[in-house]
């Protein structure tokens, strides 16, 4: 009892400081030294972020340049016109020396009836010569005419083989591959079909919005499911993800295997893209 | 700050703990520079006080100015143990302070005690400075492991080792190390300053209790 009432005069003694109050001074100060750090009390200090780009070093590049892209390359429809388009010449060539054979064959009487009125062996003999050089050049001339349709013939099958306005690719590929990356692949198709409102492009110069959603495909290149791993914070910008995502719910080529990837979707990014 | 919030719950919790240490550890560090200063400040300023005047009473009279003195409470219980014993002897003069020799052995005790009691009042939550000095550097470097580990098991799922991957986990792991770090240091360096201050005091009070004792001797002799 004697100690308890030592103890309680000397507490009146010295009247120390609270501790309680003393932590609240400290929690203050720590907040006031967080707001320093941050740069809250400096105004806003808001850095340009530039754009992310993803360059893919590992992957050997795609083996036909047509690779990636979600549209399939144009194949036969180009081949038979041009083929047409060459041989439509070819008929009125064939009839033009017949004209002639025509020709020759009028002027033909009136000279046998002078050859009947005045017989003339000179004149026989002149007109016999006119006759056969004139067949002579008529050979020559569908000889011609020949060597020209199988030149034309020729040229047709070189063009068939490469078709016009298609990006020619190696020399091995066959221009319907998925190509080697096929995570480029799907990635590509996704953002392709991903359509920014231009409010939102006009927005990506105040702050760059981000989103990482994971999407999973089938084998026959269907889309099993997908997930938003981190989103964006604006609705806008996360519903035109997911329209993306539905809109390329059916990729055109068959996957190796059943995929799982992580898209980031860049506002500023796809901005810059889009200028 | 996108640092902390990005980080795991386990990170979380372990960035809370050091916060709280380190809130604590600097209310301490505040409280024990005002107690230690004003001790020391005062209690020079009492033996100053107390050779200059002979008489118990003139400086009983005087002590509510050095009210943060240790060596002022050493004093204080003295004076008050002598005036009891000298109520308790009728007959004695009132201007000199007799002592008989069963009155030192208590004066002895009540010093004892009093040291005690000081010594306590000053050492009071230095621990807490100890602990967080040599505990939060740990808590943080769990917090750092648990991290990586998080981070590890995504570079595992995603398949890809790339910066990108790698860097924001083990940068969110890192703050808890950081933060143990802020809060440990100042602990340890408040921790042995102040030691050395209170140590520097209780021989204070070892001397002066010495003093007294003499005194009380002295004046039992006299008698």
């Amino acid at each position: 009892m004697h100690t308890h009432r030592l103890q309680s005069s000397s507490a009146q003694f010295h009247s120390d400081p609270k501790i309680g109050r003393l932590i609240l001074v400290s929690l203050v100060l720590h907040v006031l030294l967080v707001l320093v750090m941050s740069g809250t009390w400096f105004g806003p200090q808001r850095r340009d972020q530039a754009p992310v780009y993803y360059v893919d070093l590992v992957h050997k590049p795609v083996l036909d340049p047509q690779a990636g892209r979600p549209d399939p390359r144009p194949k036969a429809k180009p081949k038979p016109a041009p083929v047409k388009s060459v041989a439509v010449p070819q008929p009125p060539k064939v009839v033009e020396p017949k004209k002639p054979t025509v020709k020759v064959a009028k002027p033909a009487p009136p000279t046998v009836v002078k050859s009947e009125l005045k017989p003339d062996p000179k004149s026989e003999q002149k007109l016999q010569s006119a006759i056969d050089a004139m067949r002579e050049r008529q050979s020559r001339q569908a000889e011609i005419d020949a060597l020209k349709q199988k030149l034309a013939g020729l040229q047709d099958t070189r063009a068939a083989a490469v078709p016009a306005d298609v990006p020619v690719g190696m020399p091995t590929g066959t221009g319907d591959e998925v190509g080697v990356s096929m995570l480029a692949y799907i990635q590509e198709v996704i953002k392709q079909n991903w359509a920014l409102s231009p409010y939102l492009l006009d927005q990506s110069r105040l702050a760059s919005i981000e989103a990482k959603v994971s999407v999973r495909y089938a084998t026959d290149g269907k889309l099993v499911g997908f997930r938003i791993l981190k989103d964006s914070g604006d609705s806008q910008f996360d519903d035109s993800i997911k329209r993306a995502i539905t809109k390329s719910k059916q990729l055109q080529h068959k996957l190796p295997q059943s995929t799982e990837l992580t898209v980031v979707f860049n506002l500023k990014e796809m901005a810059e893209a889009r200028r | 700050m996108d640092l902390v919030l990005n980080a795991g719950l386990v990170v979380k919790l372990v960035l809370l703990i050091l916060v709280y240490f380190s809130v604590v550890s600097w209310a301490i560090i505040i409280y024990k520079f005002l107690i230690v200063q004003r001790a020391m400040r005062q209690s020079e300023a009492f033996l100053d006080f107390f050779w200059s005047k002979k008489r118990f009473d003139v400086i009983g009279q005087g002590l509510k100015e050095y009210s943060h003195s240790p060596l002022a409470v050493l004093f204080r219980d003295v004076y008050q143990e002598l005036m009891q014993s000298r109520r308790a002897i009728e007959g004695q003069e009132e201007e000199h302070m007799l002592a008989d020799l069963g009155e030192q052995d208590r004066v002895a005790r009540v010093l004892r005690r009093a040291m005690t009691s000081e010594t306590h009042r000053l050492e009071k939550y230095l621990t807490f400075l100890a602990t967080t000095g040599s505990a939060a550097p740990f808590i943080g470097l769990f917090g750092t492991v648990w991290g990586i580990m998080n981070a590890f098991h995504g570079i595992g799922q995603t398949g890809s080792a790339s910066l990108a991957v790698v860097a924001p986990g083990i940068s969110e792991a890192l703050v808890a190390t950081a933060l143990g770090l802020v809060a440990a240091i100042p602990a340890v360096i408040g921790y042995n300053h102040f030691l050395n201050k209170v140590n520097v005091l209780i021989g204070d009070m070892d001397n002066f209790s010495q003093e007294i004792l003499n005194i009380v001797q002295r004046m039992s002799r006299s008698h």
